[in-house]
């Protein structure tokens, strides 16, 4: 139980990787709270873990009230994993200022959002553990996906190094995840639910589970990565190596 | 479908460790041991060994096995995994961490320190794992875990030789991993940050360069064998089965600043 006692907050963990990380974590001793967009969602996440917000971190007023909720609840957070994303396909001609506003304000503003709303009271703990999304596409400059996804991610990874540096002093790991393609519904609506197409680019010859994914996001979150900050990991089956 | 905790169980695997007799070999082989796995544990020196196979075997219950090697001699590599294989009849994590350096300026660097660098760190590192995964690959599969550096991809004076050798270990990384991927062997690496051990120990005496290192690690403190180990055991287990080609930088966050 390598998360025994520790209280986790996974944002976008009603579906895919973020559910996975949260089922890996809880799995492993931890609390789990979840913030997620997709309402349809919350009942049945309701049964399963002991707080769950209706969330959209891409909005400030939101954020702050759920984080206040999650601190009055449980008085300190020691995990926060910025999992919430979208993705969008589109060539640079198709995307909309709508669009890209949307995927930065998700993916990156949200990170950011999230992560001010809890640095404060990690700081304080003198200890806590910061888990970002980055991806493959932030690295190559995107495979299916719109640059506006692969702008967010590349700039999700820089966040993270530079939140590293100043919370370093105050004991808490800032790191990220890089997946490369792990099944999930968002994956699926990239490939047109056939990633055989995808098999031949990767090394391990076959994408990546959510399971996977997660297991590497609970060795970000327990002690064993302590000496870890600035750091990001790449789950992709060699599919690119840096 | 196998359950998060049981993915960072080594239990039943047998490793094996290329200088485990001190330092970050044997805060390695620990964290390997911690996970339950079986060791084989190789030095030069009998008496460390000896004294590691023991501490390791009483905390943790797994069987510790140790060979006397020089790696760097013509042969050892070969001889080593073979002697691996016979005293487990497996292997499935094989932690090429044996390595040396000569700390001097590159101008005053001889070709003998240059051969004897690359010998143990690069070539040694090679020849181990092409016996090793010859092995796994006759059983489906396995692990091998590189150690690379900062120097790696950093420049650092005064270790030229050794930055070499370790940038050499980085590329070897990457191309064992595309090749042994259809095998079913991952093959990644854990880079070191400014670690406390014998290797190091001389660099850190000097007060000033101590003093200046401490202050641009963002963690603010030199690591421990322990955060290394800690690292090859994630690497060596399950967790880390979508992992290959990659490079963990255990660095206290210096790879940031």
């Amino acid at each position: 139980m390598r998360l025994a006692g520790k209280k986790a907050l996974i944002t976008g963990g009603g579906a895919g990787l973020g559910l996975a990380m949260a089922w890996a974590m809880a799995a492993e001793g931890a609390r789990v709270a979840i913030w997620e967009y997709n309402q349809d969602l919350l009942p049945t996440l309701s049964d399963e873990f002991p707080l769950v917000s209706r969330v959209d971190v891409s909005q400030a007023d939101q954020v702050r009230r759920a984080a206040a909720e999650l601190l009055e609840r449980w008085g300190g957070l020691d995990i926060l994993v910025n999992n919430a994303g979208i993705c969008l396909t589109g060539s640079i001609e198709q995307i909309s200022e709508q669009d890209w506003d949307r995927v930065l304000a998700v993916n990156l503003k949200g990170a950011f959002l999230c992560s001010q709303a809890f640095a404060k009271v990690m700081r304080q703990q003198g200890a806590g553990k910061i888990i970002n999304l980055g991806s493959i596409a932030g690295k190559v400059g995107g495979i299916a996906a719109g640059a506006h996804y692969s702008a967010s991610k590349a700039a999700v990874m820089c966040f993270t190094k530079s939140l590293a540096r100043e919370l370093a002093p105050h004991g808490v790991n800032v790191n990220a995840l890089a997946p490369g393609v792990i099944v999930s519904d968002m994956t699926k609506d990239l490939s047109g639910g056939d990633f055989k197409g995808y098999e031949a680019g990767i090394p391990l010859g076959r994408v990546g589970s959510p399971e996977e994914l997660a297991a590497v996001a609970v060795f970000l979150a327990s002690e064993e990565s302590s000496y870890l900050t600035g750091e990001i990991i790449d789950v992709n089956g060699g599919q690119f190596m840096d | 479908m196998s359950t998060i905790p049981s993915r960072f169980s080594l239990q039943g695997k047998v490793s094996l460790v290329t200088g485990g007799g001190r330092g970050l070999g044997q805060g390695i082989a620990q964290a390997l041991a911690e996970s339950g796995s079986d060791l084989v544990i190789a030095a030069r020196s009998e008496e460390q060994l000896a004294q590691t196979a023991a501490d390791i075997s009483s905390q943790t219950g797994v069987r510790v096995e140790t060979v006397v090697t020089d790696l760097a001699a013509p042969g050892a590599p070969d001889a080593l995994v073979d002697e691996a294989l016979g005293r487990f009849g497996r292997l499935d994590v094989l932690v090429n961490n044996a390595g040396m350096n000569v700390r001097k300026p590159f101008l005053e660097i001889t070709p003998e320190e240059y051969d004897r660098v690359l010998a143990l760190n690069l070539k040694a590192v090679y020849f181990t794992s092409q016996k090793a995964a010859q092995e796994m690959a006759s059983r489906g599969g396995g692990k091998i875990i590189n150690l690379a550096s900062l120097s790696s991809v950093m420049g650092i004076a005064n270790i030229s030789a050794y930055g070499a050798s370790k940038g050499g270990v980085l590329a070897f990384t990457k191309a064992l991993a595309v090749e042994l991927a259809p095998l079913g062997i991952t093959v990644n690496a854990v880079a070191p940050g400014y670690i406390r051990t014998a290797m190091t120990d001389d660099a850190f005496q000097d007060q000033d360069r101590y003093a200046w290192m401490v202050s641009r690690i963002p963690l603010g403190r030199t690591g421990e064998p322990w955060d290394i180990g800690s690292a090859a055991a994630f690497l060596a287990s399950p967790a880390a089965d979508y992992l290959t080609g990659e490079v963990i930088y255990v660095d206290g966050g210096w790879m940031a600043a």
